[in-house]
């Protein structure tokens, strides 16, 4: 086909732009992807004891895990946008994680030195972020799912915003079932948790986001 | 003195970008004109965009061009009017240009290079290739003697013995006929050059 005849065709389907879909699409992602983890969560690891929710701890996770999500999104639905400026928003979220880090700091400058490692590591350091991991696959499916509607040309970095917001999701499954208190150990093993999942959405990003 | 050359594509540019967003907004609107014409411009430019970058793949720039525009026109929900539309039209076709070198990038990683390839394996080597210069035409340009010097020993390769045997020259003379026909001859040969 002559480039012209094409330009004659597209110049015939001319009908205003239609909206531009970013929200609803990453709103739909999030409630499926929190919903199918906290249900797995709940279902595989089994929800925390009800007198815990009286305690901080969950909702510092909760909390935590909805302000990267929300944070996430926004990015996400700014990088699906071709030539949209997003600096602004990789600050917020790099922000959103500074200040846990700080809390986490904080916890641990007040703890004895003797029993550091105590509240770093806990009792469940390593099962944290392969859950998170483990938890968050519904959501990077769903966000994939979003950002294929949008226009991402930075597909990596598209396919790890993506994942740091399905990672956030799933972290916000755990947080249901996790029965750690320590806000060092929330700020370090969630924030890797998310992290990893982000490094496994900028794998598959290239590959899964192309349009 | 003379502008410097940013200003100039500046202007350019912003002529570009200009004349362009009008038409862009009025032919997202759905004005079918406007829209052509916005594409019109637009495929120039993205032409022009894809051939300075593609001098190796010179039959893929109108595919390009074209996949470009299609993805333009279902993509145009993603244009934000606060931005230009050049550069909202240029990031798509940067987009699109370094997903082709992916996908080739692909594709040419199961082929084997000819730069690669041992000489001896190549086969164009048996073939021996048309010299531009006649060496005929040039030796029967030399004086007899010295012509039939040089095609008993060079080109027929006989010794000076043996040719001296063959044609009842001596072999001191021989020699010195030789040498005068190969001067001669890169004579000639550098002339013609």
């Amino acid at each position: 086909m002559k480039t012209n005849d094409l330009i004659e065709l597209l110049g015939k389907q001319a009908a205003p732009a239609q909206r531009y879909p970013a929200a609803e699409r990453f709103l739909i992602a999030l409630a499926t992807g929190t919903a199918l983890s906290a249900t797995g969560a709940v279902f595989w690891l089994g929800l925390i004891p009800q007198n815990m929710f009286q305690q901080a701890a969950p909702w510092i996770k909760l909390v935590y895990g909805g302000a990267l999500v929300l944070a996430a999104g926004l990015l996400a639905a700014r990088l699906g946008r071709p030539a949209a400026p997003f600096k602004q928003y990789v600050r917020g979220l790099a922000m959103l994680v500074l200040i846990m880090l700080g809390f986490g700091v904080y916890n641990i400058l007040n703890t004895p030195p003797g029993v550091r490692m105590n509240i770093i590591a806990g009792h469940s350091w390593f099962v944290c972020p392969v859950a998170i991991l483990g938890l968050s696959i519904p959501s990077l499916l769903s966000s994939f799912w979003a950002m294929r509607g949008l226009a991402p040309t930075q597909l990596r970095l598209a396919g790890f915003v993506c994942g740091l917001f399905a990672g956030a999701a799933g972290s916000i499954g755990y947080a249901l079932a996790c029965t750690e208190t320590n806000t060092a150990f929330i700020a370090i093993w969630y924030s890797l948790g998310v992290l990893v999942v982000g490094c496994l959405g900028a794998l598959l990003g290239p590959r899964f986001l192309r349009w | 003195m003379t502008q410097p050359s940013e200003f100039t594509f500046k202007t350019t540019t912003d002529d570009f970008e200009s004349q362009l967003k009008p038409l862009w907004l009025l032919g997202t609107q759905g004005d079918a004109l406007a829209y052509k014409a916005a594409l019109q411009m637009i495929a120039t430019r993205l032409r022009k965009f894809y051939v300075r970058r593609l001098q190796n793949l010179p039959d893929e720039v109108e595919d390009l061009v074209q996949e470009t525009l299609l993805a333009l026109h279902l993509q145009r929900g993603t244009y934000d009017a606060d931005l230009p539309v050049s550069s909202w039209v240029y990031s798509i076709a940067r987009h699109k240009l370094v997903d082709l070198w992916r996908r080739r990038g692909r594709k040419e990683s199961l082929n084997d290079s000819f730069d690669e390839l041992e000489e001896s394996v190549h086969p164009i080597a048996d073939t021996e290739m048309a010299a531009a210069r006649d060496l005929n035409v040039l030796l029967n340009r030399l004086p007899k003697a010295q012509q039939q010097a040089v095609l008993l020993t060079k080109i027929e390769g006989l010794s000076m013995e043996e040719a001296s045997a063959r044609s009842g020259v001596s072999v001191a003379a021989l020699k010195v006929q030789v040498h005068r026909a190969l001067k001669k001859l890169a004579e000639m040969v550098r002339n013609e050059s």
